[in-house]
């Protein structure tokens, strides 16, 4: 459970997620939604093959991720996407702030 | 094959015969009222329902070659309506009178059987009619 929590826990990983509940993407695929480079890339889909929130196959040259959520897994995915966006909607206010007091 | 989904039935069994037993000795030995081990037994039923809902959208089949989304939708419909089938049999069971529990929580997972039963259905028509292998 811990991997599911550390896999949950980083945006990238979780829009990567929400990317595949539309259907089974290859890894160019949902490489194009990131401006990361492709060992960036690589290690996020690592992690959740290692949590076992995704399942790749391969298909000729390509390989195909598809979601491996259970309904609890899912769940925790929308709860921490609604944390992720209540956080990062405070964190620019805090910099701001920050950036405020430091000129 | 994996032996997993086995051994967790065969845990859920066990488990359930336990379960069954000591709530039927405990009301022998007037340790609980008369409706408790059919509400217990009940409730254990609604939880293993909202166990094995839970992990339908985990269990994957052989991917195929142009495998559509619509199947996966399917999967993970199925494992949210069952989860919560499961969990309203269990808390019905719980909580609602004896004499209206059992046609309250079959409807509910009647209900969401049903619903599931139909969306396979369309999901299966539709893929058919794209002509798709991915919901054969």
């Amino acid at each position: 459970m811990n991997a599911v929590f550390k896999a949950l826990a980083d945006p990238t990983r979780r829009r990567v997620l929400e990317l595949l509940k539309t259907k089974p993407m290859t890894a160019g695929e949902l490489a194009e939604h990131f401006p990361f480079s492709k060992p960036t890339m690589s290690a996020h889909f690592a992690v959740l093959r290692e949590a076992d929130l995704v399942d790749v196959q391969k298909s000729g040259k390509t390989v195909v991720y598809r979601l491996k959520l259970s309904v609890l897994e899912d769940a925790l995915l929308g709860f921490a996407g609604a944390v992720g966006v209540i956080s990062r909607a405070a964190t620019p206010h805090k910099s701001r702030v920050l950036k405020k007091g430091t000129t | 094959m994996s032996r997993k989904p086995i051994i967790s039935s065969l845990i859920f069994a066990v488990l359930m015969v336990i379960a069954s037993f000591a709530l039927k000795r405990a009301a022998a030995h007037h340790l609980v009222s008369g409706d408790v081990p059919t509400r217990g037994f009940q409730m254990l039923m609604g939880l293993m329902i909202a166990f094995y809902g839970n992990v339908i959208p985990k269990n994957l089949p052989r991917f195929r070659e142009g495998e559509s989304g619509r199947v996966q939708s399917l999967r993970r419909t199925s494992g949210w309506l069952l989860t919560f089938a499961g969990l309203a049999y269990a808390a019905i069971w719980a909580c609602a009178p004896l004499g209206a529990a059992s046609d309250w929580s079959v409807g509910v997972v009647g209900a969401a059987s049903l619903t599931v039963f139909g969306y396979a259905l369309r999901v299966h028509l539709t893929c058919r009619r794209a002509g798709t292998k991915a919901a054969s």
